[in-house]
């Protein structure tokens, strides 16, 4: 019989807060098409002239860059045609020399399109034709256009013009303020003025500027960055304050591993979670570890997250359990559908006992408030120690357990050489063992979450996975967790099956260097991989 | 764009147009260059047959000798003077006709140069900066903003130095024109593109209503009405500039006018052209015109301009 000493204590994963700079530095030129005596086009059946679509949308979009810390050169903030004669002396010359002194880094000239013809109605961005065949399809023009009218795409509901090969909605074409300023520019043609449907959309506030929101959110999306919430700077969008809370906790969204399946659940990425943006990978990760849910269809990536919602989040990503019988009651919104999330947040320290407002917007102050005490409980005394696992042999049913001897009446883990466990029954036997329980359903000392076997409540995917987790109130202090894996035989299950697996502990990886262990379980043993302290 | 056919070059070429006495007119256009992306002519202000000029997008600088060869040929590509991005929009001589003042780069990333037109040899005038504005020369001095903060550079063997504050700073700001640090331009419009004249008295500037000139010594400010990438003459007595027509999307007709520094005497000098005439500058001698067609550089003779 052969013991183990405590494992591998490596502190490894240096959390470091990210910096969220956004646009700062970044000066962008934003020229709302015609004005003045120059309406564009109008549509007559409702008096809508594109000249009004354009500086709305584009005050918009303005309203939004600076709230994201950018400067912004405008050429017109009212219903102007500069020039000191009167129409069709014009001013396009002077828009571009405007951009090009103030040396912008990108142009966006905001304009709607029309056609003889009310039916079209699509949504495109014109980048630079030279002639000859040479455009700006592929220079950074281009690129910016695509993350542009993707976004358009979207706050629209239209679909894209033709154009660009390979970037659907871009297309190329000779224009003066595309072609006379000296840096990447692009004139979005929004949607069609002479499209009734749409006049009648672009004679509402709300519609104008959440395009103006889309063009500004397609700039960010081709700088890498998350945007602000369509509700503006008091307001974080969903999708990047689950960006905020992963990176503050270290979950890459490259180590989702999971994929489209998780703990038992099929996991549908909802369809309004465009997979090129920047905050892509981290909807799916959020999706992979449970930490966002739900099968609406939308996520919403673009909607202010509110602090029931963001409490979720943090209590779903630690993870800290629910319903724990030690905890003292929250006050404030029992039977609400977060009260569980918002007291074990309370029980946490991360909110404190007042009414907060749960569905109002939370700004980014606020957010990073609730992540710093989160990250306090998270790498603290207080924080649990959670144990991931994966496997891939098909049919393989691996259950995690921890040992706790003090519980278990000083009962001993017994294994061989091969750290096969050897009394496995009797230790099962004693109240040592964390075991199964499902968060939302029933509290035990852990969260197990688990994809075959276990709860045995999911169907079969070709893959396995389980966490479990101890809540912080229930471990031992100072106490020491066995660590097993056990292989379960059900006839046709493989004769072994390797175990990816990683711990965290106060928030740290408690893997030596890192990387994941590897371990190999034959069929219908458990292994011991090693004691955990909780010192 | 309008689809420029140079039909209307043709009459030129073969034959000039007769001016009345005392009027000014263009005639004999010779075209310098044809790879269709030259933009931007600006003559030496010393020699009548060197023009520099920029690319599409503003990428670079280009000088061209006007050599008989070359003329007739108009087939001449430029020497490259300047490779940096950005660099062509708002470069400036030096008064010696030795060297090219610009700036290249974007925000956050940007810097103010020299260029000595002979030997390429680029002199640094300022180090990378965030926000650097067009540099003017005024009184020997190169003036530019420089996040935010007005700086000035002597020119001096054709290399810029670090000069005391003396003289009166030129600038633009944040879409404000600034003459040793007061605003001369109108609140509430953006305005930009600063030039001085070569006797340092007169400063051009376009605003978003129109193209102006301020007189140094008596403080008065002239509208010259709608235009356009104004350039002066070598005696500061003119400007040339153009005045673009355009349909909201592009530009469908460009006029090129002469006017006096005090406003009088506006010449269109491209009236009856259906041509998108641009970007006009004028020879030290004032006798030849360079401007810019459909993506080429032309020269044109001016007659009648004193």
């Amino acid at each position: 019989m052969k013991k183990l000493n405590v494992l591998y204590v490596a502190i490894l994963s240096v959390i470091c807060a990210p910096t969220y700079a956004s646009l700062a530095g970044k000066k962008i030129g934003v020229d709302p098409g015609h004005g003045g005596c120059d309406p564009g086009a109008v549509n007559s059946t409702y008096s809508v002239r594109e000249s009004d679509a354009n500086l709305s949308t584009a005050l918009s979009l303005k309203k939004y860059l600076e709230a994201d810390s950018a400067n912004v050169a405008i050429t017109r903030t009212t219903d102007t045609r500069f020039d000191s004669i009167p129409c069709p002396t014009s001013d396009l010359t002077k828009r571009a020399n405007f951009f090009n002194s103030e040396q912008v880094n990108y142009t966006i000239s905001v304009h709607h399109n029309a056609s003889s013809s009310s039916s079209p109605n699509y949504t495109v961005v014109e980048v630079q034709d030279y002639g000859n065949g040479s455009t700006d399809c592929d220079a950074t023009s281009g690129k910016l256009a695509y993350a542009v009218v993707n976004r358009l795409k979207q706050s629209t509901g239209l679909s894209t013009g033709s154009g660009c090969s390979g970037k659907p909605g871009v297309h190329a074409q000779n224009l003066a303020i595309l072609r006379e300023t000296g840096m990447p520019a692009i004139l979005t043609e929004v949607s069609f003025v002479s499209n009734n449907t749409e006049a009648q959309k672009l004679q509402k506030t709300d519609y104008l500027n959440s395009n103006g929101w889309a063009i500004y959110a397609g700039l960010a999306d081709f700088l890498g960055q998350t945007p602000i919430s369509i509700a503006g700077n008091s307001g974080v969008s969903r999708a990047k304050s689950l960006k905020l809370l992963l990176d503050k906790f270290g979950i890459s969204s490259a180590n989702a591993g999971f994929n489209s399946y998780r703990f038992g659940e099929s996991i549908t990425i909802p369809s309004d979670v465009n997979s090129s943006t920047s905050y892509y990978d981290y909807i799916v990760t959020g999706y992979n570890k449970g930490i966002v849910s739900g099968n609406s269809g939308s996520f919403s990536p673009d909607r202010a997250v509110n602090l029931a919602e963001f409490l979720t989040m943090i209590v779903r990503a630690i993870p800290i359990p629910l319903n724990n019988p030690s905890y003292a009651e929250y006050p404030y919104g029992q039977g609400d559908w977060y009260y569980s999330y918002a007291k074990a947040a309370y029980n946490a320290g991360i909110i404190g006992n007042s009414n907060y407002d749960f569905f109002g917007a939370l700004d980014e102050a606020s957010m990073n408030a609730l992540l710093n005490s989160a990250y306090e409980y998270f790498m603290g005394s207080k924080s649990g120690i959670s144990i991931y696992a994966k496997w891939t042999q098909q049919y393989a049913d691996i259950d995690v357990y921890l040992y706790d001897p003090v519980s278990g009446n000083n009962t001993e883990i017994q294994y061989d050489s091969n750290y096969t466990v050897t009394n496995m029954s009797a230790l099962t036997r004693t109240n040592g063992i964390v075991y199964y329980g499902k968060p939302s359903t029933s509290w035990g000392g852990n969260l197990d979450y688990d994809s075959y076997g276990g709860n045995g409540q999911q169907p079969w995917s070709g893959l396995g996975e389980e966490r479990i987790t101890v809540d912080s109130l229930m471990l031992r202090r100072p106490g020491k967790y066995s660590i097993i894996f056990c292989h379960y035989d059900w006839g046709k299950n493989p004769a072994s099956a390797t175990v990816e697996w990683w711990g965290i502990k106060a928030g740290r990886n408690i893997n030596i260097g890192g990387q994941n262990f590897f371990t190999p379980i034959e069929k219908g043993k458990c292994r011991y991989t090693g004691t955990l302290s909780t010192n | 764009m309008k689809k420029t056919t140079l039909g209307f070059l043709v009459p030129l070429l073969c034959c000039n147009i007769g001016f009345a006495a005392n009027e000014i007119g263009i005639t004999n256009l010779r075209k310098l260059t044809d790879s269709g992306d030259n933009i931007a002519p600006s003559f030496s202000p010393t020699d009548n047959n060197l023009i520099a000029f920029t690319k599409q997008k503003y990428n670079g600088i280009y000088t061209l000798q006007l050599d008989n060869n070359r003329r007739s040929n108009g087939a001449a590509s430029g020497q490259s003077v300047v490779d940096a991005p950005k660099s062509g929009f708002g470069f400036v001589w030096s008064p010696d006709g030795k060297a090219i003042v610009f700036r290249a780069g974007e925000t956050g990333s940007t810097h103010a140069g020299l260029v000595d037109i002979n030997n390429k040899q680029q002199t640094n005038l300022s180090d990378q900066s965030s926000d650097i504005s067009i540099p003017v020369i005024k009184d020997g001095k190169v003036f530019f903003t420089k996040d935010g903060v007005e700086t000035q550079k002597e020119l001096l063997s054709n290399a810029a130095r670090r000069s005391a504050n003396s003289g009166v700073s030129v600038a633009q700001n944040n879409g404000r024109i600034l003459i040793g640090g007061s605003q001369i331009s109108k609140d509430g419009i953006a305005c930009f593109f600063p030039k001085v004249s070569p006797d340092s008295q007169k400063i051009s500037y376009e605003c978003m209503d129109g193209l102006y000139v301020y007189h140094i010594s008596t403080n008065q400010t002239i509208s010259l009405g709608a235009g356009s990438n104004a350039q002066w003459s070598s005696n500061s007595a003119k400007l040339v500039y153009e005045q673009p027509i355009d349909n909201g999307h592009d530009v469908v007709k460009s006029d090129v006018f002469i006017v006096n520094a005090d406003g009088s005497n506006k010449i269109n000098l491209t009236e009856g052209i259906d041509q998108i005439v641009r970007r006009p500058s004028l020879s030290p001698d004032g006798k030849k015109l360079a401007v810019d067609v459909n993506g080429d550089i032309y020269v044109v003779d001016l007659v009648g301009v004193n």
